[in-house]
């Protein structure tokens, strides 16, 4: 059976960031996050270990998001905490 | 701690990296090896040396950070050029703003993007039936894409076209929302 690569928690989770401070006043969907990360990352990257990682960070206080009701999604952005981690002022 | 060099080619100043991804978009000739190699050589004639992986890595990061920003910039003039429109609607500038950035940032990617961002609604909801009959709009969805793309192609240009006059003018920002309203 082959080997499946699976993605650097650690690294995806700072791809995350890295992603959302290409544009650090704009909200982003999950999907174009997932999208950017496969763009970023060397291995594939899933729905389910984008969604592990914007929770990491959402829980160390680095993302937060606004639940968007004309689409019925979540649109995720970098918080004050999450662009000094960025280096953005 | 050893940078990685990735990092070192994304710590350069702008212009540097601009030259770069110059470098690696050369084509090849018979007086030049174009592309990675290419940039590679350069690199290393410069003292910077990068493996392959990392040059990839970095094309990857700056095209992306590159489709981005532009996407931003063009929310940006959007909202500009709506709140200068309608000076007593800041909020609903700023969302119009947004739309343009979404709607410009997916369409630099591609159409399987428009697909996900679709797919992902299914997932809360996973009754068996309505996933079927979703599944039938989502092919539906993607034949629509080449349309949608078309359509905000065409927004691109009005706004272009706009930037270049100066600014938009109530006709032009009405022919712009008349184009997106159809998407």
């Amino acid at each position: 059976m082959p080997k499946i690569n699976k993605p650097d928690m650690p690294l995806l989770r700072a791809k995350i960031r890295e992603v959302l401070a290409f544009a650090p006043t704009r909200k982003f969907t999950e999907a174009m996050i997932l999208d950017a990360a496969n763009r970023l990352v060397p291995v594939p990257v899933a729905l389910d270990d984008v969604r592990r990682a914007i929770e990491w960070n959402l829980g160390s206080g680095f993302v937060d998001y606004v639940f968007n009701r004309d689409e019925d999604r979540d649109e995720w952005f970098l918080t004050d905490r999450g662009l000094a981690k960025e280096g953005i002022k | 701690m050893k940078a990685r060099s990735d990092s070192k080619l994304k710590n350069l100043p702008e212009e540097r990296q601009e030259q770069i991804i110059a470098w690696a978009k050369t084509p090849k000739s018979e007086t030049c090896t174009g592309g990675f190699a290419y940039a590679l050589e350069q690199l290393a004639a410069d003292g910077l040396k990068v493996s392959l992986r990392s040059l990839s890595e970095f094309y990857s990061w700056w095209e992306l950070k590159q489709d981005f920003s532009d996407a931003d910039t063009l929310g940006k003039f959007a909202a500009d050029q709506m709140k200068a429109f309608d000076p007593a609607n800041a909020a609903k500038a700023e969302a119009f703003g947004q739309f343009i950035f979404t709607g410009a940032a997916v369409r630099q990617k591609d159409p399987a993007t428009f697909v996900a961002m679709q797919r992902l609604k299914l997932d809360k909801d996973s009754a068996k039936t309505r996933f079927a009959l979703e599944e039938q709009k989502l092919k539906l969805a993607g034949r629509r894409v080449a349309v949608l793309e078309k359509k905000l192609e065409r927004a691109g240009q009005i706004v272009k076209a706009a930037q270049e006059k100066g600014g938009m003018t109530p006709e032009t920002l009405a022919r712009l929302e008349k184009e997106l309203k159809m998407l």
